[in-house]
């Protein structure tokens, strides 16, 4: 069963939109076998701390190797392949 | 098969003795010997074979100087011509001497064809064979000299060749290099070198480093030679050195001592690399970094470095102002992957303390060390937000308090309204009152004189005044303005006017006028005047009652305002 904790900050109209389609997309690749969490640090200020949680919003895969991703989380797909596959960045050749 | 080696021999005397390996091939083994006794004498060692096996056998096992072969060979041997082809297949100069009986011209012309050392007809004497075989030694020496001398020539080019070669790179190669000997004295130096000292050649070329370099620099490296000289290897050593200008350089010298084609150790070699400039790049840039580093730790801005995996790596004094805690407890944190999508991010800051704030975050991929990274920039907009969200609700409640005021507005004109209405209805019924008890009045009178004709007709022109008057003040009270709502526009009304209504169109366009005309129109009340000038526009507000004026803004004579400006005079 995979296991996610998502962390915001208030109960706002954007974070209501964000846990919904990650609620739907996990349905919709996992059916029933996810557990999804969803803490609001205003609330729950202690479990921010524990979990090690710097900004919002914030999402943990719990499982294995364990992974957050925090930011622009808008992009349901690119947040899980982030999450999910470790799928290394594209390098600018600037970096290169 | 037998060999003679060198024999003393008292008739000897006055005859050169040469030394040399002679294989003689004649199946008649006593002329064999004879000839072998001849050559003994003159210094010669000997072999003898019978015939062509032998004599290849023989070959084999020793080198041989000069073949003297007899070309008539028994049968089954090969010839003796056979014998020297072979030979010549192996080695094109092998020397022959052939002792023959045969003297046709068939067998001689066939001989001389292979290029021998002597060709002699038996009988042979003593003297003839010793004459003809040390002719054919001195050839051989004079030719294995030659070809010495050739082979030394060849190689003196071939090394003069080599070393113009070398001379050439040496002096292509940009950074100066030099030569010494054992005793430290300057072999050669290339142009590079020569430019870099502003000498010439024949002012180092035999010299020391004592003859131009002053005498504490000049034991530096005599000190460093020696060491070299004695133990070959390699040194490398920095200095800092003076060109010609004066200008001071740091130089790299890798310096290693040299084999000579004895074994021993020959001299020195050394290249110099001047690393002046890559040292001052080198310094420069460690001040930049170290400026740059010095900007980034102290910019107000946060500023992480995070991790492929999702780890802070490095965080400055912005993130522990932002965070709340200092840098050694950011870093090592698993923050998590920073997501963006190419533009800045608002995020909320978990703070400790219960408290919050709101950053805008930006992410760019770099490296760190020699690791992929992330290079977040959070910009602290707590206080902008907070003001932001002050700002709507302030808006929010000037709107509300606008549309209290705008009601109790309505209100109050409704209410002011209100009482005019009754005012006027008062003043109006009060009006009313005296025509309708003169109406009354001629009514009762009406009837007590019905059948008088004269007085009747007189009370009902009285009447008629009476109604008249009723009319008009019924009429004023009809053009008092009341409101029609209008469906859909709950807040909106029309206002109804019933009377007459004066309309001045001020317009120098024809179409513009005729436009509103038929606008206006269906209404039977409206009536309209049209001006084309301030001026006319004057006159017909002067001659007559206008209730409404509807003004273009620019004319030929002016604008609007010059009107409302005479208007408003009047």
């Amino acid at each position: 069963m995979y296991e996610f904790r998502m962390f915001i900050s208030g109960d706002t109209v954007g974070n209501k939109k964000m846990v919904a389609d990650i609620t739907s997309y996990l349905t919709r690749q996992f059916g029933n076998e996810y557990d999804f969490q969803v803490v609001d640090v205003i609330k729950n200020p202690h479990s921010a701390r524990l979990d090690g949680i710097l900004a919002t919003p914030s999402l943990v895969k719990v499982n294995p190797p364990m992974r957050k991703i925090f930011g622009d989380l808008s992009d349901v797909e690119k947040v899980f392949e982030r999450l999910n596959l470790h799928i290394p960045p594209e390098i600018p050749d600037s970096v290169k | 098969m037998s060999s003679f080696t060198n024999q003393p021999d008292s008739n000897r005397k006055n005859r050169p003795i040469h030394s040399g390996h002679i294989l003689i091939v004649e199946d008649d083994k006593l002329l064999a010997s004879q000839f072998a006794r001849v050559l003994t004498r003159s210094g010669y060692t000997c072999s003898l074979a019978e015939d062509v096996f032998q004599a290849m056998h023989l070959i084999e096992k020793k080198p041989i100087d000069l073949h003297i072969v007899d070309l008539r060979m028994p049968v089954p041997s090969p010839s003796g011509l056979e014998y020297i082809q072979k030979l010549r297949q192996k080695r094109n100069d092998t020397a022959v001497i052939i002792i023959t009986a045969l003297e046709d011209d068939s067998t001689i012309h066939q001989a001389l064809s292979l290029d021998l050392y002597g060709y002699l007809i038996k009988p042979v004497s003593d003297k003839q064979l010793s004459v003809c075989v040390d002719n054919a030694m001195c050839r051989i020496a004079v030719e294995k000299e030659l070809q010495r001398q050739i082979n030394s020539m060849q190689a003196f080019m071939e090394i003069e060749t080599q070393l113009a070669l070398l001379s050439t790179i040496i002096d292509t190669i940009p950074n100066p290099v030099y030569y010494k000997n054992r005793e430290g004295r300057f072999i050669n130096a290339n142009k590079a070198f020569l430019e870099f000292k502003g000498l010439e050649r024949r002012q180092v070329i035999g010299k020391t480093a004592f003859d131009f370099l002053p005498q504490d620099r000049a034991q530096q490296h005599d000190e460093i030679d020696q060491r070299l000289l004695k133990n070959p290897g390699l040194e490398i050593y920095e200095l800092t050195v003076a060109r010609t200008d004066g200008s001071p350089r740091n130089i790299i010298f890798h310096k290693a001592s040299f084999i000579d084609t004895a074994g021993e150790i020959g001299g020195l070699v050394s290249i110099m690399i001047d690393i002046t400039e890559l040292t001052r790049t080198a310094n420069e840039l460690i001040k930049s970094q170290s400026i740059f580093k010095s900007i980034v730790q102290r910019s107000i801005e946060a500023i992480l470095i995070v991790s492929h995996a999702g780890n802070i790596l490095f965080a400055n004094d912005g993130a522990e102002l932002l965070f709340g805690r200092p840098a050694d407890m950011l870093v090592g944190n698993e923050c998590g992957y920073p997501l963006t999508s190419g533009k800045p991010v608002e995020i909320e800051i978990v703070l400790s303390k219960n408290k919050r704030g709101v950053g805008e975050m930006r992410s760019e991929l770099t490296k760190w060390g020699n690791q992929l990274a992330y290079l977040v920039s959070i910009r602290d907009i707590t206080d902008r937000v907070a003001a932001e969200e002050k700002l709507k609700q302030t808006i929010s409640e000037l709107k509300k308090a606008n549309q209290i005021i705008l009601n109790q507005q309505k209100s109050v004109i409704e209410e002011e309204r209100l009482k005019v209405l009754l005012q006027l209805a008062g003043a109006t019924a009060n009006e009313l009152s005296q025509p309708l008890m003169v109406l009354m009045g001629y009514v009762s009178l009406l009837k007590a004189n019905i059948d008088d004709r004269k007085k009747t007709t007189s009370y009902l022109q009285e009447l008629n005044l009476v109604g008249e008057r009723i009319t008009e003040i019924v009429n004023r009270m009809r053009t008092i303005r009341h409101d029609l709502p209008i469906d859909g526009f709950e807040n909106n009304s029309l206002m109804v006017i019933d009377r007459d209504i004066s309309i001045l169109i001020v317009d120098d366009s024809e179409v513009d006028y005729q436009q509103i005309k038929s606008m206006l129109s269906e209404s039977k009340r409206i009536s309209l005047h049209h001006c084309k000038t301030i001026q006319s526009a004057i006159e017909q507000i002067s001659n007559s009652q206008i209730d409404l004026i509807l003004l273009d803004y620019l004319l030929p004579d002016g604008t609007g305002l010059n009107l409302n400006g005479s208007n408003g005079n009047r």
